[in-house]
């Protein structure tokens, strides 16, 4: 189903013309935080920065060989693996394989989550259980997002799942809430310029990639709507209606009413021209057949009268002989 | 267009759980390959105890380098998964080449 914008003008009562401008080109004209490509760009540059900037911290604490590699694991794994993610999505494998590489992204997230519910275990610390919250949330987010496009949400019947219920703007919301008030955390106990710097990007990390899939859950919400065409009528019907009184004034109105009331004068009394025409023809007819029906009568009766003179000057004869 | 609407032409879907089991369920193991299967499986949970028992300890980003916070390893976590992967796939070819020597000695006494 198309959506029109149209900036109209009447022609007919039955027909509307005019420059329309397709809704859906209008719609593709977004804001740069709805726009997946640009989040998408935002998120690869800082990860990219997240990774140079630790190593940079890493290379002043006099590290060597297998001890610098070990700490470049420790540190930067996750952020190495979904650094490749963002740029594989953008080749035809990764767009082939999107699904694939969601389910790896879940596991690692969950693989991630253990690991800090550890990590908090062996030393609690605030950060670590922010960071604790934050990959919980976004683990459900990813899960309940990345994996219903795929065969299976409906083969698990995943969505029974009690955290489908919550939205997608709500985990996004939770997200925002908790890397800012890590950022505010690590601002106010940070003793070095790069921490800062570094927990700047770790946080707009998680909000931006908590962003990119609420914005996948939108998609999904938008492909849904369109397949079984529920809840989108209104909406649409709504756009057309204030669409069409935006563009058309109330002058306009009287004018294109005018021209409609002339349009059907016009077509009354051409009508009504048309069938007095026909009506006088039929009658002039009329009157030509009445009048061959005259002479008809009157050449019948001059036979008529033929005939009994002739019938009279037989018998005369007859009689004489 | 739209970045996910690119992404919906192209991507694949996954495959079902149960053409996945009986795709496996038609390989008959032999007791070589179960071993090495068995090594791969023992080697992640001992990874995982490993990285939490013995772990690092990273230089504090936010009250400086001098001191650190322990966390997670991931490098030993990762270094016992390489080697109790590379075990268990020597296992499992040999377990291979077991299985192709007994088909072929069967093959030989028909």
């Amino acid at each position: 189903m198309k959506l029109f914008y149209c900036d109209c003008k009447v022609y007919d009562i039955i027909i509307i013309e005019g420059d329309c401008m397709n809704l859906e080109e209008k719609n593709e004209v977004k804001a740069w935080y709805d726009n997946p490509r640009f989040i998408t760009n935002i998120v690869t540059v800082l990860l990219f920065g997240i990774l140079v900037y630790s190593q940079s911290i890493s290379s002043r604490s006099n590290l060597v060989g297998w001890d610098l590699f070990r700490n470049i694991m420790n540190v930067n794994l996750l952020y190495v693996i979904i650094l490749l993610y963002f740029v594989l999505i953008r080749f035809k494998v990764g767009k082939k394989y999107f699904n694939y590489l969601n389910l790896f992204l879940i596991l690692l997230y969950f693989f991630v989550t253990m690991t800090s519910f550890l990590s908090i275990i062996s030393s609690f610390n605030i950060v670590l259980f922010l960071r604790f919250l934050i990959s919980i949330i976004l683990l459900l987010q990813m899960f309940h997002t990345f994996l219903r496009g795929t065969i299976s949400w409906k083969e698990f019947r995943l969505e029974r799942s009690p955290f489908n219920e919550i939205k997608a703007g709500s985990y996004f919301t939770m997200v925002f809430v908790l890397s800012t008030l890590d950022l505010v955390i690590n601002l106010i106990t940070s003793g070095e310029f790069s921490g800062v710097v570094l927990t700047l990007f770790i946080s707009l990390y998680y909000i931006f990639f908590s962003r990119y899939v609420y914005l996948y859950s939108n998609y999904l919400d938008s492909i849904d709507k369109d397949k079984d065409n529920k809840g989108n009528f209104d909406e649409v019907r709504e756009k057309i209606v204030v669409n069409i009184n935006e563009s058309i004034n109330g002058e306009k109105i009287d004018k294109i009413v005018d021209s409609t009331k002339d349009k059907i004068d016009d077509f009354v009394d051409n009508t009504r021209d048309k069938l007095d025409d026909m009506i006088d023809n039929m009658a002039e007819k009329i009157e030509e057949t009445e009048k061959t029906e005259e002479v008809s009568d009157e050449e019948v009766t001059v036979v008529k009268k033929k005939k009994k003179k002739k019938k009279k000057k037989t018998t005369d004869n007859g009689g004489e002989e | 267009m739209n970045m996910f609407e690119d992404i919906e032409k192209q991507k694949k879907d996954l495959p079902k759980i149960k053409s996945l089991t009986n795709e496996v369920q038609k390989y008959d193991l032999n007791i070589y390959q179960k071993f090495g299967a068995l090594i791969i499986f023992i080697s992640i949970i001992i990874g995982i105890i490993l990285g939490n028992s013995y772990n690092t300890c990273t230089p504090s980003i936010t009250y400086g380098s001098e001191n650190c916070i322990s966390q997670f390893d991931f490098s030993l976590m990762l270094e016992v998964w390489f080697v109790g992967t590379m075990m268990g796939v020597l296992f499992f070819g040999l377990g291979h080449i077991v299985y192709l020597l007994n088909d072929i000695s069967s093959k030989l006494k028909k």
